[in-house]
């Protein structure tokens, strides 16, 4: 067995230098946190570290998406309440009417046009921009009295929606292949239309002699409508609720997803930290061992 | 024995060391050059009347282990093979996508989706379908990226297909000039050792272009063959012919035989592409021909699937407000024939959706697309005809009114929907990965969000705010769709992230796998290498003790004529 000088020197070099290459690659990681910077260095799993980031990315839009459709719903559900407030005192104020507790049925009238305006005005509230009873889209005030359509003391038996500007369409959020989420009420819903008509008899009635016929079919309208508001309020709680665990669940998700992916794309710093002395110790004996073969020479021994 | 005898006997033991000295000189001097090998100077007792009468010098050189030597070749081969593999595949690889920077074709596809669902949320209205339209084309564009590296890898492929086809001949050239001093100097009886280590260099430089067999005729010739038996050197250099092509598409391909494409690497004319496997040669075309195009393939079923699918879907459906014209995805020619069953109902809308006009054309009494054209044509309110390109456009008369094609007639040629099989509502077009875009009406006719509630003239056809069509291009995203087997990808059923994920993975595993076997290869060829260069190359401490003890032989010789003349003197004393 023997060895040749220049061999020896080229292989000993090439050693230290795998070995100074794996060093370098462990400090790398040690400083980026990544495993390696290709697809290559994930042992298998970039399959796996793709649909992960898109996880993730679908999973934070949905949750930005479930949050914004949650104030939009908790802002609709704030809007019904002052509506119930409005037909609760408008119904006060028609019982006394009719029992004729109150002195004057013009100043009902008044009131009757401005609750009319109120209602339309919470109808049309908006958050950022989007108006929240005006369904898909809500780009525009879903309520306008003002719609030559809208005329529902025409025959005031039957629904008039002429006022609504809206979309036909619930708002719906994709959470998954098969389920759209609907959420959100629109403006032309019978307990808004109800509530707007008895309001519009209110404010269009004879005061002079006072029309009870008119008041009594305005307090039937508005009491259907009181229960009404409350089952939509109902439905609307129950919307927050399924948007609730919509953002639950996708949090959990997120925590998971990224916990997976870190552990597809991540070094341990501790364990990279260990293997970088390591490498260090076997880099300084590679070096040793190349310095001592070169400094021995027969040279040096015959004279 | 006479005393001029010995002195010259000593003088042969002075040339002798003189001899060996010189040699080990050159080993020492040569210690660092590659593929240099010791050389010993070998030499036997002078023999005059069965009587020894000095040393001589019979040969200087050394012999190799032929063995070892043609598993070297071997090694090399296999290593400059899979290392060439491996650095095509890791930079279409890289193009696809890293760690750090995520995957473009996953992010531009999940951003689609978003945009989708942003626009469903927000009911569709012009600025969510303008988003949706910029995100259609940023996920074809990636998609054609991901094509061009594959095609551009392919080109440099076929580029290092004509460098390393003019370094073989090169080799070639010098393998056969030293093949003419090798044989001068053999029949010189000069030692032809140095140029045989030449030569082995060679040897080995050309074995990393592609796999070879040679051997050496007792004049001392070397000839050589590819692995399958083509002479490449026998009494003279066989000069390999490759012109590159340049621009490669995935539609130019090496046929052998065929005349057309990549042409093949000849020699005097005879196509020798297939005799040439092994190597950083063999490795390039199997790179440019098998690996590339089966990426290319995968990528290919992954934008058509896709790109169906998104079709099926957004032909089911109508843009709201609906378009005053519908243009065919595509040429029809008018006389070829046409067979369909069922019925197709064309509409006209006005801006609100409302049906002004409804018409039933069944499809079955349709012979030709002449038939299909003049049908449409006849309808109230609707003109129908071939433009310029060929492309079949339906238009309502009315220019503030819309067209809208429903109904369930489908065209037996290829079992799609009326609408589809034209590509009237086509999102995307075009034939694979390398040129899938957005159809380029699509801008103009709208994306298709609303379904057509009524055919019934009078009622709201397009309701505002409807957005089932997004929603069902959304659905068949998330939905699992069947991809075919195609090159490096198995048939399938995934969605349209998990084949991108699982196509990424594929190409990142078989990268791994080159990689891996590039690092076993190399490790064999580097084990074999230091073998051979340990056990044939220059011990300068094992030269250095040989130079002291020549010199000590040349010492004693000089004393052997020292003594002879002494001898010689006491001689001459003695007879005055």
């Amino acid at each position: 067995m023997r060895v040749s000088t220049s061999t020896m020197t080229s292989v000993l070099l090439s050693q230290a230098m795998k070995t100074q290459a794996e060093y370098n690659q462990t400090i790398t990681e040690q400083a980026s946190g990544l495993k390696r910077d290709s697809y290559v260095g994930l042992n298998g799993s970039a399959g796996l570290s793709v649909s992960l980031s898109s996880d993730l990315a679908t999973s934070e839009a949905l949750v930005t998406r479930s949050e914004t459709a949650q104030t939009q719903v908790e802002t609709a559900y704030g809007a019904i309440s002052s509506i119930i407030d409005i037909v609760q005192s408008a119904l006060v104020d028609i019982t006394g009417a009719i029992n004729g507790t109150t002195d004057t049925t013009d100043s009902l009238q008044e009131s009757a046009q401005g609750w009319m305006e109120d209602v339309a005005d919470l109808l049309n509230t908006d958050v950022g921009d989007v108006y929240v009873f005006a369904g898909a889209g809500g780009a525009s005030a879903p309520v306008d009295l003002a719609d030559t359509d809208y005329d529902p003391t025409a025959d005031t038996t039957t629904a008039d929606t002429g006022y609504y500007q809206g979309s036909a369409s619930t708002t719906t959020i994709m959470v998954d292949g098969s389920i759209g989420l609907e959420y959100g009420i629109t403006a032309d819903d019978p307990a808004f239309e109800q509530t707007l008509r008895a309001l519009s008899i209110l404010a269009n009635m004879t005061t002079d002699p006072v029309d009870t016929d008119a008041l009594r079919e305005a307090y039937a309208l508005l009491d259907s409508a009181n229960g009404d508001l409350g089952e939509v309020q109902e439905s609307l709680s129950t919307q927050s609720d399924r948007l609730d665990t919509v953002i639950d669940q996708q949090t959990e998700f997120q925590l998971y997803a990224e916990s997976a992916l870190e552990s597809v794309q991540s070094v341990d710093v501790a364990e990279a930290t260990a293997k970088a002395s390591e490498q260090e110790v076997i880099l300084q004996a590679s070096f040793s061992a190349l310095s001592s073969f070169l400094n021995l020479s027969l040279m040096d021994y015959l004279s | 024995m006479s005393i001029s005898g010995i002195i010259h006997t000593g003088t042969s033991g002075l040339l002798a060391s003189q001899t060996r000295i010189a040699v080990t000189s050159t080993n020492i001097t040569n210690a660092d050059t590659t593929g240099y090998t010791t050389k010993s100077a070998y030499q036997a007792t002078t023999v005059v009347g069965g009587v020894g009468t000095g040393v001589t010098i019979v040969g200087i050189g050394n012999s190799v282990d032929k063995a070892l030597m043609s598993e070297i070749m071997e090694a090399t081969s296999s290593a400059s093979y899979e290392s060439t593999l491996y650095t095509y595949l890791n930079s279409v690889l890289n193009s696809l996508g890293s760690t750090s920077d995520g995957s473009a074709m996953e992010e531009t596809m999940t951003e689609l989706m978003s945009v989708l669902s942003d626009a469903i949320t927000a009911g569709g209205d012009s600025s969510s379908l303008d988003d949706v339209l910029t995100a259609l084309d940023s996920w074809t564009s990636t998609l054609n990226s991901a094509s061009d590296a594959v095609q551009s890898a392919r080109e440099a492929a076929d580029e290092a297909i004509g460098e390393t086809v003019d370094s073989i001949n090169s080799i070639l050239q010098e393998l056969d000039d030293l093949n003419e001093q090798i044989t001068r100097n053999a029949a010189m009886g000069s030692s032809t050792s140095d140029l045989e280590d030449s030569q082995r260099v060679l040897l080995e430089e050309l074995s990393s272009y592609t796999d070879i067999n040679y051997f050496t005729t007792s004049t001392g010739e070397l000839q050589v063959y590819t692995d399958s038996g083509t002479a490449l050197l026998t009494s003279s250099a066989k000069e390999l012919e490759y012109t590159p092509v340049g621009g490669l598409t995935a539609d130019i391909t090496y046929d052998a035989g065929s005349g057309t494409g990549i042409s093949g690497i000849t020699i005097n004319g005879v196509d020798v592409t297939s005799k040439l496997s092994g190597g950083s040669l063999g490795a390039l075309i199997q790179t440019r021909d098998e690996d590339l195009p089966a990426i290319q393939d995968a990528l290919d079923e992954l934008a058509t699937t896709i790109a169906e699918t998104l079709n099926a879907v957004s032909n089911s459906y109508s843009a709201a407000p609906a378009p005053n014209s519908l243009t065919s995805d595509g040429a029809v020619t008018a006389t070829d024939a046409f067979s369909g069953t069922g019925t197709l109902t064309v509409l006209t809308v006005d801006e609100d959706g409302t049906v002004t006009g409804s018409q039933d054309i069944d499809l079955s009494t349709m012979t030709t697309y002449q038939d299909v054209i003049d049908a449409l044509d006849g309808v109230t309110g609707v003109s129908a005809s071939l433009d310029g390109d060929g492309n079949l456009v339906i238009s309502a008369d009315d220019a503030d009114s819309g067209v809208v094609l429903t109904g369930d007639g489908t065209v037996d040629s290829d079992g799609r929907g009326f609408s589809h099989h034209f590509g009237f509502n086509n999102v995307v077009s075009g034939t694979g990965a390398e040129d899938l875009a957005v159809t380029a009406t699509l801008a103009e006719q709208g994306i298709p969000v609303a379904t057509v509630a009524t055919t019934t003239v009078g009622e709201t056809a397009l309701e505002s705010g409807d957005t089932t069509g997004l929603q069902a291009l959304w659905t068949a995203l998330d939905d699992p769709m069947t991809f075919d087997a195609a090159g490096v990808m198995t048939s399938t059923e995934k969605s349209a992230i998990g084949q991108i994920a699982a196509l990424i993975d594929e190409v990142a595993d078989l990268t791994t796998a080159a990689s891996d076997a590039t690092d076993t290869a190399e490790s064999l060829r580097d084990e074999l290498t230091e073998t051979f260069d340990n056990t044939y190359g220059v011990n300068v401490d094992e030269e250095t003790a040989k130079l002291v003890s020549y010199e000590q032989s040349y010492q004693m010789a000089s004393q052997v004529i020292v003594t002879a003349r002494d001898m010689f003197d006491t001689l001459l004393g003695m007879v005055n």
